[in-house]
């Protein structure tokens, strides 16, 4: 029998089975020769469907909307797209809510609900934006208007991405439309006298600011060179925000220094410190000789004496402390990791917004924007260079605790923030604090570790990254 | 005769009107061809947004494109949707969607609820062979799509890529044969 007939007798089946001419067990029947393979080709046949899926009449007539405007014979009027964001005059929110409940009436809803998939310039987007007013001024309570405030930020930067995607000019307001909502729920998070239901809604803010990170990452090497500027400046936003976010998630205390996401130099500030504690005066930690001023940390401070290793981030001559350890061990060096930002005239050096004194003889040469490690004895007064690696902007990092490793599948799963994020990591270099390369099968053992990740990026369903550090465990 | 008693016109006069810049008849092909070419869209791209997104600018991107369209006989949508598939390539290398735990959902029931056991894995099912099907290249992907999911007959979709039936015949086989040999890996 050749390959044909089989096709023929394939086609066949298929048309007659399609129209209810005939059956599957029809078909075998009669051509008993092909039997095996032509029941199995069958089988896959009729599985092979449209979804049921409705189409929804808003897409349609937001569609059908569009279209007509595109078909509308050059020169189309350019829409005034001030109008388009919530950062609106009073008077002009007022007469967008009023054409908003307007509308509600006059259209039974169905023009509200077809203006939610509209965009900055569309004739229906002051429509979305005049109902999310409406819905923020009749949200009551911090928590659910800062949630409010993080859907609307993730709505707008959803905007950023769909207009890439469709080679629309993006307008420069987007970039503070971004900025205004998440730092309105950061403002209203700041306000919220309960705890529990503060650090769920940081850690949706870490996820969303990361996932819409990564989202962005992988669409801004397709935009225009505007847009590109743009959208490039909304990821330093949504990269602020996860910072924030981390940092307030386990220091509350953060969030009354009004943090913005405008703030790009906020990881400069991030640092570890290590040493024996030996004193506490006022709100200045003096870590192994190292003095961390105006520390704000909420928790019962540990005894002097004891060995500490101190995470956290320093804001305005403000230091926010993330994580704590104790150990009973003391005669380790004192250890400190951060970045360094230049020395002033009296030969004090800004690491992480930390005052220390260097040590020359490292021979090292520093220069602004540098992370640096340092180590050096708590009765020295200066610390010595340890190691130096130029500051690199790249792209999204999270750190975390490692809960689960799937070695099938080369993935693993970290806790950051209260999040369960699922990674990808088997093309990822695995290495030690030491740089010593792991195995994955390794992993295994190391659960419950702390895990840095960086060079994260996002393809197919899932977060993808290139290296992964395990921290070493004290 | 008054316009509102005409008989509605038949697809190939709307698409010889909207040749000649009747929006009126383009958009009356809107109407006849956007839910097929959603389904065919959503079936490639697994997302109502994108979905939308894509056929939205399926629809712009024919209208301009209009007077390129030369009539083989085949249903309109069969050009439109090869159109989609064009988007779709370029959304592909724009985009890559990804889902992370935590995310807030946006309030679209999309999701289907599902029916226990035996519904689950129909569902699976057809998630493996969709995944399968998604995996073919060129042509083959091309006949199954119109085929199976656009529903034009052989003879429309032999139209539509300019082949004889015989040759159209041999394509689908192939396809199937491919799929079921991955299949039997999965």
């Amino acid at each position: 029998m050749n390959n044909v007939k089989k096709e023929k007798m394939l086609a066949n089946c298929i048309e007659e089975i399609e129209s209810g001419k005939s059956t599957l067990e029809d078909c075998i029947t009669r051509y008993p020769e092909i039997g095996v393979e032509l029941r199995s080709l069958l089988e896959i046949a009729s599985s092979i469907k449209p979804e049921a899926v409705t189409v929804s009449s808003e897409f349609k007539q937001r569609a059908r909307l569009h279209l007509e405007r595109e078909m509308r014979p050059a020169p189309t009027k350019v829409p005034d797209r001030s109008w388009g964001w919530p950062v609106l005059a009073p008077v002009r929110i007022l007469v967008v809510v009023l054409v908003a409940v307007w509308v509600l009436i006059a259209a039974g809803g169905g023009t509200v609900y077809a203006a939610q998939g509209s965009l900055p310039g569309d004739a229906l987007y002051p429509v979305k934006t005049g109902v999310e007013n409406l819905q923020l001024s009749l949200t009551f309570g911090t928590v659910a208007k800062a949630n409010l405030h993080l859907e609307l930020a993730q709505k707008r930067i959803d905007e950023v991405t769909r207009e890439v995607n469709l080679n629309r000019d993006i307008n420069p307001q987007a970039i503070e439309a971004v900025q205004q909502q998440f730092d309105s729920a950061l403002k209203e998070l700041s306000k919220s006298p309960d705890a529990e239901k503060t650090s769920q809604t940081l850690s949706r803010i870490s996820a969303v600011s990361l996932n819409k990170q990564l989202e962005l990452e992988n669409v801004v090497a397709h935009a225009s060179s505007d847009n590109q500027r743009v959208v490039q400046q909304i990821i330093d936003e949504t990269h602020s925000g996860n910072t924030i976010a981390q940092v307030a998630y386990s220091n509350h205390d953060f969030l009354s220094h009004q943090p913005s996401v405008s703030d790009n130099k906020l990881d400069s500030g991030r640092f570890s410190v290590e040493g024996t504690l030996l004193s506490i005066q006022d709100k200045t930690w003096n870590v192994g000789g190292t003095p961390i001023e105006n520390v704000h940390f909420s928790g019962k401070a540990p005894a002097i004496g004891s060995r500490v290793k101190l995470e956290g981030l320093v804001k305005d001559k403000n230091t926010f402390i993330t994580k704590l350890e104790i150990s009973d061990v003391s005669s380790e060096p004192t250890k400190l990791e951060g970045q360094f930002s230049g020395t002033n005239q009296s030969g004090t050096s800004d690491i992480s917004g930390i005052q220390v004194k260097i040590n020359n003889d490292s021979n090292v040469s520093l220069q602004p924007g540098d992370n640096v490690q340092l180590q050096g004895r708590a009765d020295d007064e200066k610390l010595t260079v340890t190691d130096k690696k130029t500051n690199k902007n790249d792209s999204a990092n999270l750190n975390g605790v490692l809960t689960a490793v799937d070695i099938k599948k080369g993935t693993i799963t970290i806790k950051v923030t209260g999040n369960l994020v699922k990674v990808n990591v088997s093309d990822a270099q695995l290495t030690n604090d030491h740089g010593q390369t792991l195995k994955m099968s390794e992993l295994n053992h190391l659960l419950g570790r702390d895990v840095k990740l960086t060079s994260l990026t996002k393809k197919g369903d899932l977060i993808y990254c290139r290296n992964l550090i395990i921290e070493d465990q004290d | 005769m008054d316009s509102n008693l005409r008989l509605p016109m038949s697809e190939p006069e709307l698409v010889a009107r909207a040749i000649q810049r009747d929006r009126t008849a383009f958009t009356a092909l809107y109407e006849r061809c956007v839910d097929q070419v959603y389904r065919h869209v959503y079936y490639r791209v697994s997302s109502h947004t994108d979905a939308e997104d894509i056929t939205q600018e399926v629809f712009v991107r024919a209208w301009k494109a209009i007077h390129k369209y030369k009539s083989t006989g085949t249903p309109f949508v069969a050009w439109l949707t090869i159109i989609a598939g064009n988007l779709i390539i370029d959304h592909y290398r724009r985009q890559q969607k990804v889902v992370m735990t935590n995310e807030i959902p946006e309030n679209q029931p999309d999701q289907q609820i599902l029916e226990p056991e035996k519904q689950a894995e129909v569902d699976f099912t057809k998630a493996i062979i969709k995944k399968a099907v998604l995996k073919l290249k060129g042509d083959k992907q091309r006949v199954i799509l119109m085929h199976f999911i656009d529903g034009l007959s052989y003879k429309e979709v032999a139209k539509a890529l300019n082949k004889s039936e015989g040759a159209i015949r041999v394509i689908q086989y192939r396809a199937l044969s491919d799929l079921r040999r991955w299949l039997k890996r999965e």
